[in-house]
């Protein structure tokens, strides 16, 4: 079932950015230089997926792993690094809100299809995905780790689009009394995403 | 168009080989950890020897035979004491028996058991024990296995991380009851027999010997007494614990009733009858017309579920039944002389009960040692009034021939 949540969810996200290249394909002939890359404020928003397995009895939810949200704002130095912050919303199998700061740059400049680079970090904050009646499971959040590289289509209108891959490290916890379990847990996933950047 | 085919084509691939991606996941846990001990077998089998005199550390239970106390170190052997001069017993030495728990007398010819095995001891000349014969792994609590005789587990809690998909945490709380010393051994004093407690695993009727294992009775042929042969092994039920002879009954305690079996043929004894009770340890003590069973609660074998004494009504023993039950503080092994039965309450000393109107005993308490220790008594006959009496804090010998100020006339103490 999880999987097949997932080849639906991964479906979506192909033609998205299957959608969004054609976009800035279309988009060359018309204009060679970005709109947003020469800003110095900008704003990202991406989702993503981050697919892999925990292989524990927990929940048996092993498969779970959406980026459902990522916003970021920041400001640009130059080319080469951009700063910012934002907040996030991953889901595993327990739900993690997490602030973030948000390192990226650019290899090149003004061209239709743009290498960059990306690192996160921040820390996430747990919550219960399942709401149950005699909850005495506590989740605990922990710092997480998130390098990424990319591409920027340059659409030549308000926002490009982001594709990129990454890897995300994210420590967690869980404490169980009812089975006198404590887990540590590290979430290391590979995540893909796609976004628009202004 | 070429670019979004790389990336879907990249996608695609990374997405595939996700399947290898897998968080890290360690879980504490926390559990008893059961580390086997293992003896070598023949090691254990050369060993049986008399050693110079110890003190007493952990023991175990009493036995009596002319003259002569034997007091079990559980699982190592049997102090033995000249108790010529009640008031005196000097430690003759220690006789060391890798394994024992229990031990019976007959005619100087001393049974044990040491682990596996049934031995039989010379002891005409208590200075020199000589070992006659050895019955080869007849009980079979304990494993052998390559790596030897496993004997015990040493526990531990033990807190440590693991991999979260590693279902299996070691060996919780595993209990194999490797004969925990709670018996001692009240036998037909007939035919030169010495006399134990009522906690006993071993008994003596006619010409056998009687040793019970937790579901098992073993009969063995001590007619030839340097030669005990096991004839008969006779499902008896579980959790069994003590075992006392009476006339040609055996009466037997296990952790949920009292079971009697008919030994009008000693080489296979029948199941006659029994009664049923809450989970407790219960040794018994006959004299009719009833049974005397006492259930205590404390550890892990016994449950938790009360602490009394049972008064089983055997007049007709193929149809007996609970008449009555008195409550108790911690009651273990008891032992009757006369009219007067002694209980063995643990920690809350020894208690003397008048008998003759069994049914009012608790209205007759006679007398109560509050300030010693006691899991088992022997009541010696004769006229002497003399009571041994052995607990976690060492052995006492009273005289009771004046039940309500019992004379303290020696005490062997437990080495701290």
């Amino acid at each position: 079932m999880i999987l097949k949540k997932f080849k639906i969810y991964f479906s979506l996200v192909c033609l998205l950015l299957v959608s969004g290249l054609g976009s800035a394909q279309s988009s060359t002939s018309e204009a060679e230089n970005s709109e947003t890359i020469n800003k110095r404020l900008y704003y990202s928003a991406m989702i993503g997926f981050m697919p892999g397995s925990q292989d524990d009895d927990f929940e048996n939810s092993g498969l779970r792993g959406l980026n459902i949200i990522n916003f970021m704002i920041g400001h640009r130095f130059n080319q080469y690094a951009h700063l910012g912050a934002g907040l996030a919303l991953d889901i595993y199998d327990m739900g993690l809100y997490s602030f973030r700061l948000d390192f990226r740059g650019f290899i090149l400049k003004e061209k239709n299809v743009n290498p960059y680079y990306s690192l996160q970090t921040g820390y996430g904050v747990a919550f219960d995905l399942n709401n149950r009646w005699d909850d005495r499971l506590e989740l605990k959040g922990g710092p997480l780790i998130h390098p990424a590289i990319g591409l920027m289509f340059n659409t030549h209108k308000a926002g490009d689009i982001l594709v990129e891959a990454g890897y995300l490290f994210q420590k967690a916890a869980r404490n169980d009394p009812d089975r006198q379990r404590f887990d540590d847990i590290l979430y290391q996933r590979l995540n893909i995403r796609l976004g628009l950047i202004f | 168009m070429k670019n979004s085919i790389h990336l879907i084509a990249l996608l695609s691939l990374s997405f595939f080989f996700s399947a290898c991606l897998k968080d890290k996941c360690e879980r504490e846990v926390t559990y008893l950890k059961a580390t086997p001990v293992y003896y070598n077998l023949e090691e254990i089998r050369n060993s049986i020897e008399l050693e110079a005199s110890k003190t007493l550390k952990v023991p175990g239970k009493i036995y009596y035979y002319n003259n002569y106390l034997f007091i079990n170190e559980q699982k190592e052997g049997v102090h033995i004491f000249d108790n010529n001069d009640p008031q005196n017993p000097v430690n003759l030495g220690f006789l060391k028996i890798p394994g024992n728990v229990d031990i019976a007398v007959r005619q100087g010819i001393l049974y044990a058991d040491s682990y596996i095995d049934l031995v039989a001891i010379d002891i005409r000349d208590i200075s020199n024990p000589v070992v006659l014969h050895r019955v080869e792994a007849t009980f079979p609590q304990y494993g052998i296995t390559q790596e030897g005789l496993l004997i015990d587990y040493i526990y531990e809690e033990v807190t440590e991380m693991r991999d979260c998909d590693i279902d299996g945490i070691g060996i919780f709380n595993e209990q194999i009851d490797l004969a925990t010393a709670e018996s001692t051994g009240v036998l037909n004093s007939s035919g030169g027999n010495g006399t134990g407690g009522s906690l006993a695993r071993f008994a003596l009727y006619d010409n056998y010997l009687y040793t019970i294992d937790y579901s098992n009775l073993h009969v063995f042929d001590i007619s030839q007494l340097n030669q005990p042969t096991e004839v008969n092994e006779v499902v008896v039920g579980w959790d069994i614990e003590t075992i006392f002879s009476y006339t040609d009954k055996l009466f037997i305690g296990s952790t949920t009733g009292m079971i009697i079996m008919n030994a009008a043929n000693p080489t296979a004894p029948e199941y006659l009858s029994s009664y049923d009770h809450f989970l407790g340890c219960d040794p018994v003590f006959v004299k009719e017309p009833y049974a005397y069973v006492t259930l205590r609660s404390g550890n892990q074998f016994c449950a938790d579920n009360g602490n009394q004494l049972d008064l089983v009504n055997i007049t007709d023993m193929s149809s007996i039944y609970l008449e009555k039950s008195f409550g108790m503080d911690n009651p273990h092994g008891l032992s009757i002389k006369d009219n007067t039965l002694f209980i063995c309450e643990g920690d809350f000393g020894l208690k003397a009960f008048d008998i003759e109107k069994p049914l009012e005993l608790d209205q007759h308490q006679l007398a109560h040692l509050k300030n010693i220790q006691s899991f088992d008594i022997i009541s010696l006959p004769g006229t002497n009034g003399q009571i041994l009496v052995i607990g976690t804090d060492g052995f006492y010998q009273y005289d009771v021939r004046d039940i309500e100020n019992p004379v303290l006339l020696s005490h062997i103490p437990v080495e701290k």
